[in-house]
């Protein structure tokens, strides 16, 4: 679902590793954790994922599409909500996901169904046809998470995704993530937020300094380290 | 006390605070912008204060003679002075004081609401004030040189200059509170600030306009009928503006009321000072309902209900220029920078077209210079027509961080540069045909009315998708406020300046050279629309140049 191959990426030209030769396999159906300290290289991965940043070492396929050679069905295949969701203000929430529904060439129909069932979920109804700019930080996350999933992606991606949600919604986030993994679809967060991680990921990856540092199910991850909470496993590995 | 010292001190702080936001350059400018910016500023002073002064010397040799005249000068370089402290007046009172976005922050600030209040009033009354003292102080001190005023002239003129801006702000404040009223009702305030500010520059357009044809209608003689209701226009204008009479007699001592000169200079003073602090009074009152208006404006809440709307499909490229243009309308700036300029074209065809076939006709019978007007116009056209691709070169830098969620898109860089010149072209080319339009429509001639139709559009198409492509080159994405983008972008003023630098060329060639030389009718033509459409060709290589490297500026585009 997600290939990420010896992928390496440095500022500074070159003296500053952000990513350094990092491999990572996502398979469908699973949910997987990407967690690292601030500066630890999780949202230039996901970058270089998502297509913002180029790719200069090493390969990332999605879906088996290449991201650098066939971005446009790379990019096709997955939605992607970042830290801090950069939605037009102007828009009302309904011509935002509009927007995106014919960038990604969804029916009306199908709009009208995945945006229903959405917006239910995260209690947005009402504001829909409201302007964005209106929106607090947690519904403009919402929306933008109603606009990455409008064309039902194979590979979900999201930065920090719980960053301004309140309670209810960030349960409804995760209860839909643990809907799409059922589904079959694969979701690829970053967070700090280790307690999510732990409760919902099939597997998560720790990075640090650019640098894989521990990779796996989250339950052999956790019998190898004599069943230590993921907080412990984290501050001895990347703390 | 204690408090009043603290309140004091704050409203210095804000006020200092609301000066170095406005005069600092930013973290980013390197030294030699600093100095060029410097440079380029020193420059147009110098030349604004040249052209005031050298003004100053010749009409003050020319009417020294006669009192009258003399105060008549004055009279008239307080009133300019004033006419433009009232039109930017306008707009400074309502960017600063009720379009403003640090509302919210002073509100969080432990300051009372009339500090913040009166350091914002203060900031513009300051700025309006040294505007005015920087330009009319040399010019009106030379003058007085020049007609041999008493001392009193350079006191009164010294003094009263700090006073002079409460008059025409007054008058802006009660102009801006209707204004303010209609855009508090709208969800967007800053469209019809945009919408205000044309009409009043249409206005002061149409006055010009209106008193140019009068004088260009004038047979040589002129009846008593006229000349007895030119006295009454003066005398209706010197009532409205009684306190500049006032101040001119006081500065030139002329003694009025039947007092003797002393008495009549502080009788004229005090008038002045008087009329001045009442206006100044309603300036506070207006400012202060104008600021209280804008923090309930940002105080309201999005709990109205919407109304109900439904999807609509459409294409990517069409969702591409629908979201082009809301980016666009983010802020009054960006509005008026990226919608506004495409009349700028039209309304110079408009302005050179009368002035050239009115004018022209007069300056060639005397200097021989302008002998085809219209050829003239198209060369000044040409150079306007870089302003419609203005949008065009901040076309990404508007994007800032959003851009990123764009690259993140299924969208190949074709599509999205296609997206963004459609969009501005859909306004550039219009804006081009009704230039060409209307200057021809002044004088028809076939041959310059196809080529300007023809070349017009060709060069507003290559200037558009050139600034497209500049400002992917390049493009200025770090900005916390979209108008960031537009104001201080050197890239896009240089790519625009590129774009104006060979109209400029022609147009100074056809003023000192071309008409010198005595090249007839046909050789002129061939010579300037030759030039025209050379460039276009230029542009359109350069184009090209540019498109072959598309992808590699998308991709190295970030944050």
């Amino acid at each position: 679902m997600l290939e990420i191959e010896h992928v390496s990426m440095s500022y500074a030209n070159g003296s500053v590793k952000a990513v350094d030769d990092l491999s990572l396999s996502l398979h469908a159906g699973e949910i997987f954790g990407f967690l690292g300290a601030n500066g630890a290289g999780k949202t230039t991965t996901i970058k270089m994922a998502t297509g913002i940043l180029p790719i200069k070492t090493g390969s990332i396929k999605i879906c088996g599409y290449d991201v650098t050679n066939d971005p446009l069905n790379a990019k096709r295949k997955f939605g992607f909500v970042p830290d801090s969701p950069i939605v037009f203000e102007k828009f009302t929430g309904r011509e935002y996901v509009d927007f995106m529904g014919d960038i990604y060439g969804v029916s009306t129909e199908e709009r009208r169904r995945v945006s229903s069932e959405l917006l239910e979920v995260f209690s947005l109804t009402n504001d829909f046809d409201k302007r964005i700019s209106g929106y607090s930080h947690g519904m403009k996350q919402k929306i933008a998470i109603i606009g990455a999933l409008i064309h039902s992606p194979s590979l979900w991606i999201l930065d920090e995704p719980m960053m301004g949600l309140d309670p209810p919604s960030a349960y409804a986030l995760k209860e839909l993530m643990k809907a799409q993994r059922d589904a079959g679809k694969t979701v690829f967060f970053s967070t700090h937020v280790l307690d999510v991680a732990e409760k919902i990921c099939d597997r998560v990856a720790i990075i640090n300094k650019g640098k894989l540092v521990l990779c796996g199910n989250m339950d052999e991850i956790k019998a190898a380290k004599g069943d230590e909470s993921l907080e412990d496993i984290f501050m001895s590995v990347a703390g | 006390m204690s408090e009043s010292v603290g309140s004091g001190k704050a409203l210095l702080k804000i006020l200092a605070a609301l000066f170095k936001n406005k005069l600092r350059f930013g973290d980013n400018a390197s030294k030699s912008k600093r100095v060029g910016t410097l440079v380029i500023f020193g420059l147009a002073y110098a030349l604004i204060l040249a052209f005031s002064i050298s003004m100053s010397v010749l009409l003050g040799i020319t009417l020294r003679e006669s009192n009258e005249a003399r105060m008549a000068f004055y009279f008239m370089a307080l009133f300019t002075g004033s006419l433009v402290v009232l039109v930017f007046g306008v707009i400074h009172l309502i960017s600063t004081l009720f379009l403003s976005k640090d509302t919210d922050f002073y509100s969080t600030l432990p300051v009372k609401s009339w500090v913040v209040f009166a350091a914002k009033l203060l900031y513009v009354y300051i700025s309006e004030t040294a505007i005015v003292i920087a330009v009319l102080l040399p010019a009106l001190m030379v003058y007085g040189g020049v007609v041999g005023a008493w001392a009193g002239y350079y006191i009164i003129t010294l003094l009263t200059l700090f006073i002079v801006p409460a008059f025409p702000l007054g008058v802006a404040a009660i102009i801006s509170i209707p204004v303010m009223f209609i855009a508090g009702k709208l969800k967007n305030r800053g469209i019809i600030a945009i919408v205000f500010y044309v009409l009043m520059f249409a206005t002061m357009f149409g006055i010009y306009f209106y008193f140019m044809f009068t004088l260009l209608s004038m047979q040589e003689t002129i009846s008593d009928e006229q000349i007895i209701s030119l006295l009454n226009f003066i005398k209706v204008v010197e009532y409205i503006l009684y306190p500049y009479v006032a101040l001119t007699s006081a500065a030139f001592g002329i003694p009025s009321f039947g007092y003797s000169a002393g008495v009549s200079v502080a009788i004229n003073l005090f008038i002045f000072l008087v009329i001045s602090i009442g206006l100044f009074a309603i300036l506070l009152i207006l400012a202060r309902f104008m600021y209280s208006m804008s923090t309930k404006a940002n105080n309201q809440t999005n709990n109205s209900r919407a109304k109900q709307g439904e999807f609509k499909t459409g294409g990517a490229l069409k969702a591409l220029i629908k979201r082009e243009y809301a980016i666009s309308l983010r802020t009054t700036q960006t509005t008026f920078q990226c919608f506004v300029v495409f009349l700028l074209p039209i309304l110079f065809s408009v302005i050179f077209g009368i002035m050239m076939n009115k004018l022209a006709p007069i300056v060639a019978q005397n200097t021989g210079m302008f002998a085809n007007p219209t050829l003239f116009s198209c060369t000044v056209i040409s150079v306007m027509l870089a302003s419609t691709a203005n949008a065009s070169f901040t076309a990404f830098s508007r994007e800032g961080e959003s851009v990123e969620s764009l690259k993140t898109l299924p969208l190949t860089p074709k599509k999205i540069v296609g997206a963004k010149v459609l969009a501005w072209l859909t306004f550039a080319f219009p804006s081009a045909v009704i230039s060409a339009i209307i200057l021809n429509a002044f004088a028809f001639e076939p041959l310059n009315f196809t080529m300007s139709v023809i070349g017009f559009p060709l060069l507003a198409t290559v200037f558009v998708i050139f600034g497209t492509l500049w400002d992917m080159k390049s493009p200025k994405l770090k900005w916390t406020d979209p108008s960031q983008a537009i104001k201080h972008n050197s890239h896009a003023t240089i790519g625009m300046l590129l774009c104006m630098v060979c109209g400029i060329v022609l147009m100074i060639l056809y003023m000192n050279l071309f008409d010198n030389l005595g090249l007839d009718k046909n050789a002129l033509f061939a010579v300037v629309w030759g030039v025209i459409f050379a460039e276009i060709l230029t542009f359109g290589i350069v184009d090209v140049i540019l498109y072959k490297k598309l992808d590699i500026y998308y991709a190295r585009m970030r944050v």
